[in-house]
């Protein structure tokens, strides 16, 4: 009876890690939009602090690398105890697994608490390494995975650019948000937010540059001889150096 | 700076222009040998160090009159506005300082 249970324990856990190693997943494609739309900014325009912005991503990949690592380790560990509890073999080599387990095992009843909560609980959150919180799973469930939906097409322009960086703060920050402070994945996330932040300016700035620009023509020619002075020539100037064409982005696979 | 207060400005600059203007034609007016190169040298100062300020302000709101400001990139709004604030920094007494 004894076995039987702990076997129902082994396979709510492994449902669990399962479910933590494919969000794990979900959040690394969001992260791999999140550094190709970075790189497109940094790459082609003027960016102050440039080096601050891969270094954040890097941090964050490292750590969700380290994390999934650790996954992957409660995975292995737990097929061995299955597979000692099924074959009976002496508690001895059973117990040692149980006390490695014991945290994960805890993690698991509170999450499941928390998840039946009406309101966001954070007090109950137990940081394990390997796992996610139990709201950022609900994100990554959810919102997160709808979000991948959104960095599919490949951008176009400033503009198309511009709509992805809003959308890679958004799942930044709501993530942010559900992460509990200490979490491995709290301050590279913080740091990747302001690295996106950092970037949606950069664009923000070139959209405006050439609206700025076409506005300008417009201004000369409504008001003529009253605007041909030194400060419109240099804004003039001054905007066309910043203007920059959108780069070609090409997939891979495409010719 | 609101809308509003752009035409205050403007008004403010347009009257500071013409009575640098008018203290030109007073200067150019003066036709003492004695002080003929003094004349000169304060026209050329007020023409380089005042009016060509001002001109610069002007201009600069006018651009920012014609153009909403959120449609400018943040650089842009800085460097108009310090063109405005150079040209009502003239009024104050420095703006004598030419005069010295």
């Amino acid at each position: 009876m004894k076995h039987e249970a702990l076997l129902e324990a082994c396979e709510q856990l492994q449902i669990s890690l399962d479910v933590v190693e494919r969000y794990y997943g979900y959040l690394n494609e969001l992260i791999f939009h999140l550094e190709s739309d970075c790189e497109l900014v940094a790459t082609n325009l003027q960016v102050p602090n440039q080096e601050t912005i891969p270094a954040a991503i890097t941090s964050m990949r490292g750590t969700i690398q380290r994390e999934l690592g650790t996954c992957l380790e409660y995975q292995l560990r737990l097929k061995q105890l299955k597979g000692y509890i099924i074959s009976e073999v002496d508690a001895n080599k059973i117990e040692p697994l149980l006390l490695y387990f014991s945290r994960l095992f805890a993690s698991y009843e509170d999450t499941l608490w928390i998840c039946e909560q009406s309101q966001q609980e954070f007090h109950t959150e137990r940081i394990v390494h390997g796992m996610l919180p139990s709201m950022s799973l609900q994100f990554l469930g959810g919102e997160g995975q709808l979000m991948l939906a959104k960095f599919t097409r490949t951008p176009k322009n400033w503009r198309d650019l511009h709509q992805r960086m809003i959308g890679h703060l958004h799942w930044l920050n709501a993530l942010l948000e559900t992460m509990v402070d200490g979490h491995p994945l709290f301050y590279p996330l913080m740091l990747s937010s302001q690295a996106a932040n950092h970037c949606q300016t950069i664009v923000t700035t070139q959209i405006k540059a050439r609206t700025a620009l076409l506005r300008l023509e417009d201004v000369r020619n409504q008001l003529g001889h009253q605007i041909s002075g030194r400060v419109f020539s240099l804004e003039i100037l001054q905007l066309q150096s910043e203007v920059c064409p959108f780069p070609i982005v090409h997939k891979e696979g495409e010719e | 700076m609101t809308k509003a207060s752009y035409s205050g400005v403007m008004g403010l600059l347009l009257g500071f222009k013409q009575e640098h203007e008018a203290s030109i034609e007073r200067l150019s007016n003066m036709h003492d040998i004695q002080f003929e190169p003094y004349c000169k040298l304060l026209i050329e100062r007020i023409q380089t160090q005042v009016l060509d300020v001002i001109d610069d302000g002007i201009e600069s709101l006018l651009l920012l009159q014609s153009i909403e400001e959120s449609a400018l990139p943040q650089e842009t709004q800085e460097r108009l506005n310090a063109f405005i604030i150079a040209a009502k920094q003239l009024s104050g007494p420095s703006k004598m300082g030419v005069y010295e």
